[in-house]
């Protein structure tokens, strides 16, 4: 890889970005109101923009990749309290496949469901619930909403993997859980029972003193626990951990940046976590042993 | 007079006109109107250029510096997109431009001539002419803007849409003294918000950037946007480009990016015109043309206009509206604070914030792509990759891994089998298995260019396997011996046989005592080597006391001996043998001392030798700085009676530690340096695996509680995502029962991760197998490879050596189809796709792509084997297909159909054309019924096929012999003809031949 960057052609702040599966294009959100598609290059070839999709009428804050099972689909959240959910034709071009616009605030935080339970989206709303949406067979799409699951706004949302830990009846069983965090200073658990979604368990509420910026359910790929991980304005990170089902999930502190923690992801294993602080400043964390974890500051020069 | 301006405008000195603003109000003074018709006007700039607009021009009310900018080698018209005329009008129209060329800094005048004419011609003017001496460069232009919407200029703006479309990607490092301006954003007025309060809260909000001058830019109120004070920060900016611009060298390729800010579009610096370069190869299409606006630049004229943060009035707003004037909005985000890191495959970061280990440039848009380094292993002290290094790191440790033992345990889920893999491996192989290792390793530190840090690594993994043969590997005992001669003979053999098994199995913990001390004195033996280097003749006594601590007591004798000192050699040759030696010097040394010797006159080294020699290691070496492994060998070699244990030393230097008697064991790249990095390290993190190995030795059957810690990347390297040797360590370790764990997943995670980030997803595939079982997770294993096998699927793809390797590990082939069978979904391959479908046995998928995608261009192109190959593949498993008959059961119908009407055309039988058309009847039946369940999903093409089908049967069923039919019965088949799905045209051209038919049936009665 001859480049390291990218210069889009946004007009403003970018305040996320995503690769599909296969790591091949690269969707960015800004604050111009666009979602801007390109082709990740390698060394042979630069990158390109692809798209610019313009659908929203405020800052779009989030974009998230679809499975490939479910074709090149890309979702989209922002401001103005819209989901937008785009596919991509034939030749490249983009269409809206559904727009959602049941809530009256800021969007801020949009996951995909494992594929394994389908085409299935989570939003997080500034007016403080969460809607999960639903595509059915036929095309159309179901929505269910946590009411007020964070009295003052939700500010981010993340999916449990779909593959069970211990209480396993047969092997057709999945687990659809989603965990949230909030601007009181809560991350919550919820977990969809009898057609319905219910609160699974609050998760230890003194280890955040300020809202909770985001939060990332780390990958079980190999590792016998659950782990999520939530980044607070107070600064620091916490990586919570649950063994078995029924056990209590236990809260670490990770680190604290003394800066506000922005936005935490885990790379695709499972095994690196990236944190964005401060005045953009990233680093990536592993676990070293148990419950110790370490800066890791080797990038490909 | 009318109020409306009449003259224009021209503020600069600088700037000129012809006619001047004064002739041209003496001329409108004597024929109004004139400045509505202004014949050959000119605008120009002393010393930069000129434009010439043939015929008539209106020039009224225009701010002549407002829209024309002379910039050096270029020029700019309406760069406001906003105040741009339409074509023709004011100065949108065509002209004659001359711009007056520095020739001084610009290359060779007879090779630029031909430059100017490539370059006038990419940004569409025509070049008229250029004067090498005066620098005059003359060319033509329709209009100042690249995007007019007229028909001639269609393919132009199609062209240059793809041309400005693709974005300049940086290769150089941005210059040092240009800093990433953070971008800031207008804050919208009929939003309601209150700029005075949003400034203010977000002050509160973070405090600490209280004195931030780029914070306020975020929120510029209208007035304030267009102040002095901004101009005046422009002011440096400007000055700071034009001195970047002066400086370019002719070679340099591309001009330097500097992140756009929306609300400063208007003021943005004229472009080079030109990029000046010698080399003609380096020209790429500019995406910075001759005298486009600026407003349009990068954007292509078709895209949606974007003003910015706009909501249609609409639209509901949080706070416009009472009913949610509780809802908060994100602070963070509403003011650009927040970004994400976006992560893809092989450890690809993908973010708009500063790079990782450069902390404080702030945010912009810019997406920076950044790799997680898992592979520094392979990387040779210029840090590029070695592919012998990757060979002989990964590939051959693995393939020695594969060919030892190995236990299997089949798990099954679903429909397929996974063998699990464990090493086994008796203590007896183990010195072959390290050697093996060693052998590897030797191989790599023959590699040229590899970094001293790489090379202190690999000499302590060679250390290491011999520590591990060292401890852990046991030996045969008692050789055969044959029975041979009379019975006394006889017994006595097997006295002998039975003394020499005895002597053995006692002898066999000093043998490993032995080896260690071995292992020791080998592994210290360069420090003592390296530290006796710097000692001149005159220190002979530091000298000794030096090999002293390396145990090399021949050589310490002979130092003694050559320097005449026999009494000191002879206690030497004697050192930490019997204790009773050491007894007495400890009780000699006693005496002295409680006799009041006055031990000035001996020499302080002597001292310690002598303290050394009696067992005394703490007092002989309270002043020195000395390592760990040789302090533990002082305590082994001098202080511990000859026959202690192992497990006894292991002990006492771990209990002298604990009590913080004993130097720490820090880790090998700790210890002996240099490093490539500088590490944050303090005492206490973690032992070197060496002593890891010796505790775990020492733990005989007891539980061993620092698995985990032992094998964490830190143990054995600096390089925190580097697990290529110690995750081999630890399986042969489990292998020959040293240990039992189940609680290792960490260890085999991360070096899955290393492997994928090289592109081994074999190797990474081969270390999934090797996890344990856990009941807790039964699926683990089937989850991780499926899932590899899918993302990485164009890794493995493409390497017959891993698809080979893949299917050999026992991979159900199925798994490796469906990844496939994904992969050219997504990518549009359906012809690949639906083969992988097939093969994986999803038939479903591969049935629905086949009716969709497949099946009607196979037909349309007359490749009607292929057709049947895959229908007959899918019939087989129709029971599983939704709706067969009316999907892929149609085309193998048609074919039996057909086949069979065409066997019979010879026939004259009545009841065989009521058959065929019978069965015709049906089969357009369902091909109706078909074209209504697939509805949309069918293409054009495949509507096309059914229609061609039809067309067929048709043709057959007309073309069948119809002598001595009942009218009935031919009238019938028209009927059925008529139901097919064909075009109205053929459809009519039926309907005429049943009238024809029904006349002549008419007409011969």
């Amino acid at each position: 890889m001859s480049s390291n960057k990218i210069e889009l052609d946004h007009k403003d702040m970018v305040h996320d970005s995503a690769i599909d599966y296969y790591g091949k294009s690269l969707a960015t959100a800004s604050s111009d109101s666009t979602v801007q598609i390109s082709s990740i290059g390698g060394a042979s070839a630069p990158s390109q923009l692809l798209a610019t999709l313009s659908g929203h009428y405020g800052p779009v804050w989030r974009v998230a990749w679809a499975h490939p099972k479910f074709g090149s689909i890309l979702a989209s959240c922002g401001y103005d309290g819209r989901v937008v959910v785009w596919k991509e034709g034939a030749a490249g071009q983009w269409s809206q496949a559904h727009v959602f616009d049941n809530h009256k605030s800021s969007l801020n935080s949009i996951a995909w469901a494992p594929y394994e339970l389908g085409l299935c989206l989570a939003c997080g709303s500034s007016d403080g619930s969460i809607s999960v949406m639903t595509m059915r067979p036929d095309g159309g799409w179901d929505s269910t909403t946590i009411e007020q699951a964070h009295p003052v706004g939700v500010m981010a949302v993340s999916w449990a993997p779909a593959t069970a830990l211990g209480s396993i009846v047969g092997s057709g069983e999945l687990v659809q859980k989603l965990v949230s965090g909030g601007f009181d200073c809560v991350v919550k658990v919820w977990a969809f029972v009898n057609g319905s979604w219910k609160l699974d368990s609050v998760l230890p509420s003194d280890m955040h003193t300020d809202c909770v910026r985001d939060v990332s359910w780390a990958p079980v790929l190999g590792l016998a626990k659950f782990t999520i991980a939530s980044a607070s304005e107070d600064g620091k990170v916490v990586i919570w951990t649950k063994g078995k089902e029924g056990d209590k999930w236990e809260g670490k502190v990770m680190h604290d940046f003394e800066a506000p923690a922005w936005r935490v992801s885990w790379s695709l294993t499972g095994n690196i976590l990236s944190v964005a602080a401060g005045s953009g400043d990233i680093t990536l964390w592993k676990e070293a042993s148990d419950g110790q974890w370490e800066k890791v500051t080797k990038v490909e020069p | 007079m009318s109020s409306d301006p009449v003259f224009p405008v021209l503020r600069h000195g600088d700037y000129f006109t012809k006619p001047s603003i004064d002739e041209l109000v003496e001329r409108e003074a004597a024929d109004p109107g004139y400045c509505s018709r202004v014949p050959d006007f000119v605008v120009g700039r002393v010393g930069y250029g000129r434009i010439h607009f043939p015929g008539d021009t209106d020039v009224r009310g225009m701010d002549l510096n407002g829209i024309v900018k002379f910039g050096r080698h270029s020029v700019e018209v309406y760069k406001d997109e906003a105040s741009k005329p339409p074509l023709g009008q004011g100065l949108n129209k065509p002209a004659e431009v001359t711009l007056m060329l520095n020739l001084s800094v610009l290359p060779e005048p007879s090779a630029l001539g031909e430059l100017l004419k490539c370059q006038t011609r990419k940004q569409g003017a025509r070049f008229v002419s250029f004067n090498h001496s005066s620098g005059r460069w003359k060319f033509e232009v329709d209009h100042f803007s690249r995007f007019g919407l007229v028909d001639e200029e269609e393919e132009d703006v199609v062209m240059d849409e793809v041309v400005v479309r693709q974005p300049i990607a940086e290769v150089r490092d941005p210059p040092a003294n240009g800093h990433e301006l953070e971008l800031s954003r207008s804050l919208p007025a009929h939003l309601g918000l209150d700029p005075a309060k949003m400034h203010e809260m977000r002050m509160t909000m973070f405090s600490n950037e209280e004195g931030d001058e780029d914070m306020e830019d975020g929120f510029p109120s209208d007035q304030r946007y267009f102040s002095s004070e901004k101009m005046n920060v422009d002011s440096p900016n400007s000055s700071a480009k034009g001195l970047r611009l002066r400086s370019l060298s002719p070679l340099h390729g591309s001009s330097l990016k500097v992140s756009r800010r929306p609300g400063v579009i208007g003021r943005r610096e004229p472009q080079a015109l030109l990029e000046y370069s010698v080399n003609s190869s380096e020209h790429g299409p500019s995406s910075h043309g001759i005298l486009m606006s600026g407003q349009n630049k990068g954007f292509p004229v078709r895209m949606t206009k974007v003003d910015g943060f706009k909501l249609p009035s609409d639209q509901e707003t949080p706070v416009a509206g009472n009913v949610y004037s509780n809802c908060v909005v994100d602070a963070a985000l509403f003011m650009g604070r927040s970004f994400r890191v976006g992560w893809g495959p092989n450890g690809i970061l993908v973010h708009s914030g500063s790079l990782v280990n450069r902390p404080g440039t702030g945010l912009s848009s810019v997406i920076h792509i950044e790799k997680v380094a898992g592979d520094k292993v392979v990387r040779d002290e210029k840090n590029k990759i070695k592919e012998e290094l990757t060979d002989l790191c990964f590939s051959d440790p693995l393939d020695l891994h594969r060919r030892l033992h190995h236990e299997y345990l089949e798990t099954e889920s679903d429909l397929f089998k996974l063998k699990l893999q464990k090493v086994v491996a008796s203590r007896f192989v183990l010195p072959d298995i390290c050697r093996s290792y060693i052998d590897i390793i030797e191989r790599q530190l023959e590699v040229s260019d590899l970094s001293m840090s790489s090379r202190v690594l690999l000499m302590h993994q060679v250390t290491v396997w011999e520590l591990i043969r060292v401890l852990f590997s046991e030996r045969a005992t008692g050789n055969q011996l044959e029975p041979t001669g009379d019975e006394d003979q006889e017994g006595m053999i097997l006295d002998k046989k039975e003394g020499t098994v005895a002597i053995d199995l006692e002898a066999l913990p000093l043998v490993r005592r032995a080896d260690f001390s071995n292992w020791l004195q080998d592994s210290v033996c360069h420090r003592v080597q390296g530290e006796a280097g710097s000692l001149n003749d005159a220190r002979y006594l530091e000298h000794i006391i030096l090999l002293l601590t390396g145990r090399q007591l021949d050589t310490a004798t002979e130092v003694a001996a050559f320097r005449g000192d026999v009494r000191l050699a002879i206690l030497l040759s004697q050192a930490g043998g019997s204790m009773l030696n050491r007894s007495d010097l400890s009780q000699q040394l006693d005496l002295w001392k409680t006799n009041g010797l006055d031990f000035d006159y001996i020499q302080e080294d002597r001292l310690k030798i002598y303290e050394l020699l009696s067992g005394n290691v703490q007092g002989a070496l309270v002043d020195s700085s000395i390592d760990w492994k040789r302090y533990l060998g002082l305590i082994m070699w001098y202080q511990l009676s000859p026959d202690a244990s192992l497990d006894i030393i292991i002990h006492s230097y771990h209990q002298l530690l604990g009590e913080g008697k004993v130097p720490y064991p820090v880790p090998v790249y700790i210890d002996e340096g240099p490093l490539d990095e500088s590490l944050q390290w303090s005492p206490g993190d973690r032992f070197d695996i060496s002593f890891y190995l010796m505790l775990l030795h020492a733990n005989q059957d007891e539980k061993f509680g620092m698995l985990k810690t032992m094998f964490s990347a830190f143990s054995s390297s600096y390089d925190p995502l580097d697990y290529h040797m110690i995750w081999h360590q630890c399986s042969i370790l489990e292998a020959i029962g040293a240990f039992s764990s189940n609680d290792l997943h960490v260890l085999d995670l991360s070096f899955v991760y290393q492997l994928l980030c090289l592109g081994k997803c074999h190797w990474a595939i081969y270390v999934i197998l090797h996890m344990p079982h856990l009941d807790d997770a039964p699926y683990i294993h089937e989850k991780l490879i499926r899932e590899i096998l899918s993302q990485y699927c164009e890794s493995w793809s493409k390497d017959e050596t891993q698809r080979v390797y893949i299917a050999e590990l026992g991979i159900p082939v199925e798994w490796m189809h469906d990844a496939l069978a994904l992969y050219n979904e997504y990518y549009g391959d359906q012809q690949s796709a639906l083969e992988n479908y097939i093969l994986c046995g999803n038939w479903k998928k591969a049935h629905t792509i086949f009716m969709t995608s497949i099946a009607h261009s196979l037909f349309l192109s007359s490749k009607h084997q292929e057709i049947w190959d895959i229908t007959s593949s899918l019939e087989v498993h129709k029971s599983e297909i939704a709706d067969w008959e009316l999907s892929a059961g149609i085309y193998i119908d048609f074919f039996i159909l057909r086949n069979s009407m065409q066997e019979k055309s010879t026939m004259d039988d009545p009841d065989q054309l009521e058959k065929k058309n019978e069965s015709c009847s049906t089969f357009f039946g369902r091909l109706n019924d078909s074209l209504i369940v697939w509805g949309s999903k069918l293409p054009v093409e495949a509507r096309a096929c059914f229609s061609k089908m039809a067309e067929e049967l048709c043709e057959l069923l007309m073309n069948s012999p119809g002598e001595g039919l009942t009218p009935d019965l031919y009238m019938g088949c028209f009927q059925t003809m008529l139901n097919a799905p064909v075009p109205d045209d053929h459809r009519s051209s039926y309907l005429q031949e049943a009238v024809s038919v029904f006349t002549d049936i008419l007409c011969r009665d």
